[in-house]
């Protein structure tokens, strides 16, 4: 059978795109290397999850899928999915989003015109995104009503420009919220309670959050945090055009010609391999795996991958530096709210002195006992012995933390490559991983690791501590970039229309189109470019 | 995986790592028998640091106090410990002294403060003891 369209990935974008070309009548094979994960798959184990997977994961990948990294003093090492240097989002039905925080931002005006905005610093790749806010602003209110998020319509309207208040009111505010605002308030800093993709009452037949301790890294438990696993990819399904195929890898797309792809051959969980046609070939899967897959499909008239006729593929892998500033209440103030982060500010989003760009803060979700005791507590304490354990009792139900993603600012030498010699499961050559952030981006990180310091500072915490921003590569959960989109074939990878230049039936719908990463989580956007894109497809025709 | 002494000397640096207070320590919460549950599956990669650190505890043990690691007291136990830290040893070392305690402290707390189920925080006691209750 030849399909309209095959997506490969059933992510945050594919899952979007699956929906849209599915209800326009398509006939749709959407491609999931990954299983179903829901909270019945769940094993709540603290130490194997997307939050802290120290041994493991909660969803693949799983063994014999390694990659590359290679550190700032260039030696290369071998690591797996559950490492830091691999730079794992994660693998199922949905992507991130059956595990994420749910974050759910809309970038600003200026997030898509940071070159125009702040001129192009020596040795960055920042560029203006061919499109303007006004433009993806209604596919943001589409995804936002579709797929579900909960906000603060009235304070949220004053940093971004929105036709429509959210269909679901904020989630609960904490006590550490709280206790923020004053500080914030005193500062005279406009907060709010961040929108996030999970039902504060309930939406689209499923129940509200029901404040659990357990939340970013696992599914829930009550099926209230929306992502394209119970929403895009169920509607897709729902019409009858869409068929789904899981714990099934693509390891090539296939060309008919130079300017044509065939489809894609693929290798189901029995280990059969397939080789399958379609109109059109939408990669979806994800910022790193999407150029690996571009790169292993080379062919002699593409020699150096799909999509690289300028040499761009794989570059300009940025994720989000994560500046992080933590201080003691006075008084105790855990009070296990779930989701856990219930106040942020935009106040430092642009228009810093002397900075390009600049970041969100917020406070954090909720915390697991053992990821503050790996990630947050100060250098200083001892990690065992009677002190330790003190510290542990009396900063744990006092502790804050303040963070959030800053305005990485892109550079063509952090990148994706196919790597020469290892290989997967699968006989293919894995990610390869390199590079590190640009400086600009340190700057900026450090601006924002001293407003988060001042914010606890005003709120009169008994001792601040934190992290000093380090010059790694970023990528991770937040990974975009790498098949950046642009009007000129000569500094991109796909034209406006998620279309690679030189291929007229090859789409690119996810995390890799995005010119720069805002200074926001990136979900929403990656949703609502894939909605654009998509309903492109289908508006052409093709 | 661990001979009589080994395994003594393991339960002794656990009583050491997470010592009981006016809360139970981590021989309580039963730290000991994650840690080797833990060596037997994805800890598998420390086995042999782990046998060689804690026969090395054990000369250290013998040679400064006379007596085997877990007939030391608390504080001696303690000092020995630091003194492991600044990788300031009498005995034969094959690993190293100060990167074992720091793993070691590591592991320790993965069972004690990590889920119930691990097995290491049984009847969720560490979480008791900070005021974190998993509610759903
Ligand atoms: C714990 C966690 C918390 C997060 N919190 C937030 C948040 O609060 N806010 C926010 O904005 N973002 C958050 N994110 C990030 C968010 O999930 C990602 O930005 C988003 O999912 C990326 O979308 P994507 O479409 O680019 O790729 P993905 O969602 O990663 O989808 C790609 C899919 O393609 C599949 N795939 C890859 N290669 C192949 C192949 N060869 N064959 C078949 N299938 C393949 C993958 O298995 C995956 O399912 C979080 C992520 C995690 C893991």
């Amino acid at each position: 059978m030849k399909y309209d369209a095959i997506i490969v990935g059933a992510g945050a974008g594919g899952g979007v795109t699956a929906a849209l070309l599915a209800e326009s009548g398509a006939k749709v094979l959407l491609i999931e290397r990954g299983k179903h994960h829901t909270f019945a798959d769940e094993k709540t184990d603290h130490l194997r999850n997307h939050r802290l997977s120290q041994y493991g994961q909660n969803t693949g990948p799983g063994e014999g899928n390694p990659r590359v990294f290679v550190t700032p003093d260039g030696v290369e090492h071998i690591v797996q999915p559950y490492e830091s240097g691999y730079n794992n989002n994660a693998m199922a039905v949905g992507g991130g989003t059956p595990v994420y925080g749910g974050q759910a931002w809309r970038f600003l005006p200026d997030d898509f015109r940071m070159a125009s905005r702040y001129g192009v610093p020596k040795g960055s790749s920042l560029a203006d995104w061919p499109i303007t806010y006004a433009e993806l602003a209604p596919y943001y209110e589409k995804v936002e009503y579709e797929v579900g998020v909960s906000g603060d319509s009235a304070l949220a309207a004053q940093v971004w420009p929105r036709a429509n208040p959210y269909t679901m009111p904020p989630v609960a505010k904490t006590a550490r919220g709280t206790y923020l605002q004053h500080a914030a308030n005193a500062l005279g800093w406009h907060t709010f309670t961040p929108p996030l993709l999970i039902n504060s009452v309930p939406y689209n037949q499923r129940p509200a959050c029901t404040g659990c301790t357990l939340c970013v890294g696992f599914a829930c438990h009550v099926n209230a945090k929306n992502g394209t696993h119970n929403t895009m990819i169920p509607r897709a399904l729902a019409t009858g055009n869409c068929t789904l195929l899981t714990e099934t890898m693509v390891l090539h797309i296939n060309m008919h010609d130079a300017r044509t792809a065939a489809g894609v051959t693929y290798e189901s969980a029995d280990g059969q391999r397939h080789t399958v046609d379609a109109g059109l070939v939408i990669v979806s899967s994800n910022a790193i795996e999407t150029p690996r897959l571009l790169f292993n499909s080379a062919t002699s008239d593409h020699p150096h991958g799909l999509g690289n006729h300028s040499g761009h593929l794989g570059r300009h892998l940025q994720g989000h530096m994560y500046p992080r500033a933590i201080g003691l209440a006075p008084e105790p103030i855990w009070d296990g709210q779930g989701p856990g982060v219930s106040i942020c500010t935009t106040q430092f989003s642009h228009g810093n002195p002397d900075i390009i760009g600049g970041g969100m803060l917020a406070d954090e979700f909720i915390t697991l006992p053992i990821i503050f005791w790996k990630r947050f507590m100060p250098p200083e304490v001892p990690r065992w012995g009677q002190a330790a354990k003190e510290f542990m009792r009396h900063a744990y139900p006092r502790f804050i933390d303040i963070t959030g993603p800053i305005q990485d600012i892109p550079n063509p030498e952090s990148r994706v490559t196919i790597d020469a010699s290892v290989r997967d499961r699968y006989g293919l050559p894995v990610a390869r991983l390199s590079g590190q952030v640009h400086p600009e981006s340190v700057r900026t990180a450090t601006f924002m690791y001293e407003r988060a310091k001042e914010w606890l500072q005003a709120a009169g915490v008994e001792r601040i501590w934190g992290k000093p921003p380090s010059s790694w590569l970023s990528a991770g959960q937040h990974q975009a970039g790498t098949c950046r989109m642009g009007d000129d074939p000569a500094t991109s990878v796909t034209n406006r229309h998620g279309q690679i230049h030189a291929i007229n039936n090859l789409y690119v719908a996810d995390g890799s189109l995005h010119v720069t990463n805002g200074g926001f989580n990136p979900v929403l956007t990656i949703m609502a470019n894939s909605y654009r894109v998509a309903e492109g497809i289908v508006r052409r025709g093709k | 995986m661990f001979d009589a002494t080994q395994y003594a000397t393991l339960r002794a640096v656990v009583d050491c790592m997470i010592p009981a207070d006016e809360a139970p320590g981590g021989l309580m919460a039963g730290v000991d028998r994650y840690l080797i549950h833990f060596l037997q599956h994805d800890g598998v990669g420390f086995v042999s640091q782990y046998q060689s650190a804690l026969t090395a505890l054990q000369h250290e043990a013998e040679l400064r106090h006379a007596a085997s690691f877990a007939q030391l007291s608390q504080a001696q136990a303690t000092n020995l410990l630091h003194a492991l830290e600044r990788n300031e040893t009498q005995a034969v070392w094959r690993t190293s002294p100060s990167a074992f305690v720091a793993t070691m402290a590591e592991h320790c707390a993965e069972g004690f403060y990590a889920d119930p189920r691990q097995g290491g925080n049984a009847h969720g006691v560490s979480w008791i003891s900070i005021g974190f209750e998993e509610r759903r």
